[in-house]
């Protein structure tokens, strides 16, 4: 879906938030393990 | 004018939100409360409440602001995005509300850690809190309009207030009322938008739409009179909003939460009846407002996102747009409330506690949890200054969500692989991305097709191939667990 550049930077906003609460799992997986 | 109307918005939201407060105290000293009573109701839930809840939790920012804007360019096509919410009801009300009743659970990760485990569990609710925080921009924005349209200020400023003052709703207001006043609201918005059509009739030349027709036909676009607009707003938009909305609505908390609470499935089936027309109704009345905003001058150059509420206060009886206002304005709250303590809940219930501190008390996890909504809403609020177009941002934050309403179809009917269903989530995800980002849709030729329709093929490629070959457990409902487990209710949380 091509949309205009102001749509895109939101999303990647939000798969930033996606990435930061999986950053933050994995961490927590390795801490684990540790 | 307009001063008056911020004033009586303001007062009508402190009455309700205290109003309620104190009755909801009252209620629970009269009788003790017990614990997960709101949440879950007790699992006695009635028909009407049940489907008064059904049909009015999912009616926030995108069916009034984003159905005025969309209907701006598509005209009344836009309908379908309410004619898919009707199409969702009537699959929760036939399938995933029954299952998840039959399930005994209480959330919709607890499903996914009982049929894939932990590791599944935590992939699904990463990706789902960045996509409730998604919506949270969007209920951001529909706060920042509804400021724009009372005070005249930008709308970008207007959703910095809004954010703020939404933040301080949810401290204040807490869960439990939330739910209660949603629901109210919900039930004054309706009659409210319902009254305004009527209202805004009188107003026209000849006391009727025909000079909104006329402006439409004249203009050369009959077609944005007719709810099946052109064959390819149909498929692009209509056939995508409703795989969309299907696929990831039918499994969201938001919409299971009274069906797990309910009496019983028969309850569940019944309340189809009255929510599906009921919550069907509102986008038609939405895509006629909509629809006459644009066909007059001084709100067409107001363009697509304020116009319609701006000539709502201007056209109004000064108490019905004060009604109405105050009525979306607590309902977009709710909605950010809830969009805001969702993904916070997510973060301290499943990464928080599950991952760092499993022998973390209930205080510390409120604690968490509030820290997270502040964080959430500040980048909610930070994005939502792009201001993308609200129905097209909401699809495309739907199709995350595609491959894990299959899988858990997958999960309960047939096969329950953890390999397979990560390979699906992960492949799904990984094409949404290419096709969001990269010049994949033009290399293939197809730039219109919308991004759940991706998400839709690639889960089915993937997971219906994968579980083909792949061995593993069979589907929930026919394994040895669950019929040995269904006399003792609550399945543990993953």
């Amino acid at each position: 879906m091509q949309q205009v550049d102001v749509t895109h930077i939101w999303m990647a906003g939000v798969m930033l938030v996606m990435a930061a609460f999986g950053l933050i799992a994995v961490v927590g997986y390795l801490r684990q393990k540790k | 004018v307009k001063i008056g109307i911020l004033l009586a918005v303001l007062a009508y939201l402190l009455i309700l939100v205290i109003g309620v407060g104190s009755w909801l105290a009252r209620r629970e000293q009269r009788k003790e409360v017990i614990e997960g009573e709101f949440a879950l109701g007790g699992r006695s839930l009635s028909t009407p409440v049940v489907a008064v809840t059904l049909a009015f939790s999912v009616l926030g920012t995108a069916h009034i602001l984003g159905v005025f804007e969309l209907s701006w360019t598509l005209g009344a096509a836009a309908v379908w995005f309410s004619l898919a919410h009707v199409i969702l009801l009537v699959v929760v009300c036939l399938s995933t509300g029954l299952w998840v009743r039959r399930l005994g659970v209480s959330t919709v990760p607890e499903i996914l850690g009982l049929l894939f485990g932990g590791k599944t569990r935590t992939l699904v609710s990463c990706v789902m809190a960045g996509v409730v925080t998604g919506l949270l921009t969007l209920e951001t924005q529909g706060l920042g309009i509804l400021t724009s349209t009372m005070t005249g200020w930008p709308i970008r400023q207007g959703a910095i207030v809004g954010g703020i003052i939404g933040i301080l709703y949810v401290a204040l207001a807490g869960m439990r009322e939330i739910g209660y006043l949603n629901v109210i609201n919900a039930v004054v918005k309706y009659g409210g938008l319902i009254l305004a059509t009527m209202f805004l009739a009188m107003r026209l030349p000849g006391a009727d739409f025909s000079s909104v027709k006329a402006f439409y036909i004249d203009a050369g676009h009959p077609e944005m009179l007719s709810i099946f607009g052109t064959p390819e707003i149909m498929v692009t938009f209509a056939l995508g909003t409703v795989v969309a909305v299907l696929f990831s609505q039918g499994i969201s908390q938001m919409l299971l939460q009274p069906a797990m609470g309910a009496r019983s499935e028969k309850t569940i089936r019944r309340a189809l009846w009255i929510a599906a027309p009921v919550n069907g109704l509102f986008g038609v009345f939405a895509v006629v407002i909509g629809l006459t905003a644009k066909s007059l001058p001084q709100f067409q150059v107001l363009g697509p996102k304020v116009a319609a509420t701006t000539m709502l206060i201007t056209l109004l009886p000064p108490w019905l747009a004060a009604l109405l206002l105050a009525s979306f304005l607590t309902a977009v709250l709710s909605t950010f409330a809830m969009a805001c303590l969702a993904p916070a809940t997510l973060f301290s219930v499943d990464i928080y506690k599950r991952l760092y501190r499993p022998a973390a008390a209930e205080l510390e996890i409120r604690r968490v949890t509030r820290i997270a909504v502040v964080v959430l809403g500040s980048v909610a609020i930070g994005f939502a200054s792009f201001l993308p177009p609200i129905l097209a941002s909401v699809n495309w934050l739907f199709s995350w969500l595609v491959p894990v309403f299959w899988l858990v179809v997958f999960g309960l009917f047939w096969k329950r692989s953890a390999g397979v269903a990560s390979a699906t989530l992960l492949s799904a995800w990984v094409v949404n991305c290419a096709w969001s980002f990269t010049s994949l849709p033009a290399m293939m030729g197809m730039t219109h097709m919308p991004n759940a329709y991706i998400t839709l093929a690639v889960t089915l490629a993937v997971g219906v191939g994968g579980n083909m070959i792949a061995t593993g457990e069979p589907g929930y409902f026919h394994s040895a667990d669950y019929k040995t487990g269904r006399a003792g209710i609550a399945a543990p949380a993953g």
